[in-house]
Formats: C-alpha cells, sequence, structure tokens
C-alpha cells in the first residue's frame, strides 16, 4: 500500500509516519508532499493509495489539492490531518470528498479509527 | 473583531500533552513580551478576512524545550542553545508546528475561522502593532507549561477584544 503525506512541515510529516507505526501500518510505502500543488504531481504520477493532507499548506492547500484530483476525475481516498477542528471544516472537507478528518494532535488511536476502513 | 474566548488552562495541557506525547504540568504565569532583551517566539493568528485575531508567544526556554521534545532531540542540546540565547533551526522550526497546531486552541463552532499568519523565531521582533497588542491586559491567559524530561517556560496567549 502507497500512502503520501502532505504538510509543509518536515516534522509533522515525521510525526505521522512514526503514529502511523504505532497504529500498526509499518509495511506501508510513504511518499511525502510539502504542499498541495508538490502532492497534486505526485499523486498523478504515483497512484497511491491514500492522500493524507495538511490542509492550511503554501502554494496550495489541502482542500484545493482534494478538488483538484477529484476535478481530473482521481478518486483516491483522501483524508485530512489539520488542526481545524470545526464542524464547518468538516462539512467543507466531507463535501469535497475527503473521507475524515484527523484533528492534530493525534494519537494512534485516532490514526486506527480513521485509517481502518481505507487500509485494513 | 472575533470575541472567541481565550483558552481554558487545561486544553492548552491537553493540546501540548498531544502534540509532545509527554506529562504537562500548568500553572498561571507572568506575560511574556519580546523585546531586545527578552527573545521570545510569536504566532500571529488571523481571520479569513486577514484581520487580527490572537497571538501567542513563548519565551526561549518554552520554545528550545518544546521544539526539542517534539524532535526528539536531547534536553542536553536545547540547554546548550539556551545558554548561549538562543535555539537552533530544528528546534524553531518544530516549535513553529506547535504554533500552528495551536490554532486548534482559538477555533470554536459558530466562531470566525482563525489560521496561523505568521511566524517570528526569538531573537526577531512581530510588527510594532503586533507588539503593541501584545503587551495588552485585557483578554490573555499567561502560563508557565512544563515539559516532563525537559523543563518549563513561559506561555502567553493574547485575543483581540
Amino acid at each position: 500500500m502507497k500512502v503520501l503525506i502532505v504538510d509543509d512541515s518536515r516534522v509533522m510529516r515525521q510525526i505521522v509516519q512514526r503514529t502511523l507505526r504505532q497504529a500498526g501500518y509499518t509495511d506501508l510505502e510513504l511518499l511525502e508532499a510539502s504542499n498541495g500543488l508538490e502532492a497534486y504531481q505526485l499523486a498523478v504520477e504515483h497512484g497511491p493509495d491514500l492522500v493524507l493532507s495538511d490542509w492550511n499548506m503554501p502554494e496550495m492547500n489541502g482542500i484545493d489539492l482534494l478538488r483538484s484530483l477529484r476535478g481530473k476525475g482521481e478518486s483516491v481516498p483522501f483524508g485530512f490531518i489539520t488542526s481545524e477542528n470545526t464542524q464547518e471544516m468538516r462539512q467543507k472537507a466531507v463535501a469535497a470528498g475527503a473521507l475524515f478528518l484527523v484533528v492534530k494532535p493525534f494519537t494512534a488511536e485516532s490514526f486506527k479509527d480513521a485509517l481502518t476502513p481505507v487500509l485494513g | 473583531m472575533s470575541t472567541a474566548p481565550v483558552p481554558h488552562p487545561k486544553e492548552v495541557r491537553d493540546l501540548f500533552e498531544g502534540i509532545l506525547g509527554r506529562e504537562i504540568d500548568i500553572a498561571a504565569g507572568e506575560p511574556v513580551t519580546p523585546n531586545e532583551r527578552t527573545h521570545a517566539a510569536v504566532g500571529v493568528f488571523v481571520e479569513d478576512n486577514l484581520s487580527l485575531s490572537a497571538a501567542i508567544v513563548a519565551d526561549l526556554p518554552l520554545t528550545a524545550f518544546a521544539g526539542a521534545a517534539l524532535g526528539l532531540v536531547p534536553r542536553d542540546t536545547a540547554l546548550k542553545t539556551l545558554a548561549n540565547n538562543y535555539v537552533d533551526e530544528t528546534m524553531w522550526e518544530n516549535f513553529a508546528e506547535v504554533l500552528s497546531v495551536s490554532s486548534t486552541l482559538l477555533n470554536h463552532d459558530g466562531a470566525p475561522h482563525v489560521r496561523l499568519y505568521s511566524s517570528y523565531e526569538p531573537g526577531t521582533l512581530p510588527p510594532a502593532d503586533v507588539s503593541g497588542f501584545l503587551q495588552g491586559l485585557g483578554r490573555r491567559l499567561d502560563l508557565t507549561v512544563s515539559i516532563a524530561g525537559y523543563g518549563g517556560g513561559c506561555l502567553s496567549i493574547v485575543r483581540t477584544l
């Protein structure tokens, strides 16, 4: 399984990787991008099985990344890992086609709950 | 302008525990005001119309210890940089992420959306309007934050009226 991690913070990408391992996902092929634009190109090129994306990023934010992918006909499963925590943002994420929104700071348990339906 | 609430100390403790994965102790503290002598990290938060909503300030020790703890940098490394009155690039980069995630403390259902707009590393000063705002005594929370295994420092959260 190939997972694309999108966050403009290098340390947060590392923490997401660490938390994936703690949640039991130890054999994933991980790709990284530091903004939505870079992620869009990687997603189109590599066809990941899941995109885990921050919301607020330079160049292209997470919601525009998701909309761009869906606009291109890419149906890759997509979830947000973000500090956006309101119902309004959750609704916006779901309306754009996101499967889930995990709020930072997160735990291995919150990862398991969100990822099990996608990664098993 | 927003009249969203100042966070509760428990929310601050939960956020630091969540992001650092370490036990956190919180107590009442003194206001942190960055100036030429007092180096501090500053995050400036705005609403979607770019109006100022809040600022979060951390003194040099808290910036170093939290930045080190987040990146699993040894405490001794943080102490060495503190002895020289600075934080290194990794610690600052890490603490900037703490500031970014802190926007969860400022967003509430039904209130205007708030996001981190800019951050200033210790040793640099924010613009004069932000510096003036930080000296306000109104809607603010001043805490000491102690990170198990590392150490503590002061944190101020200031919201617009």
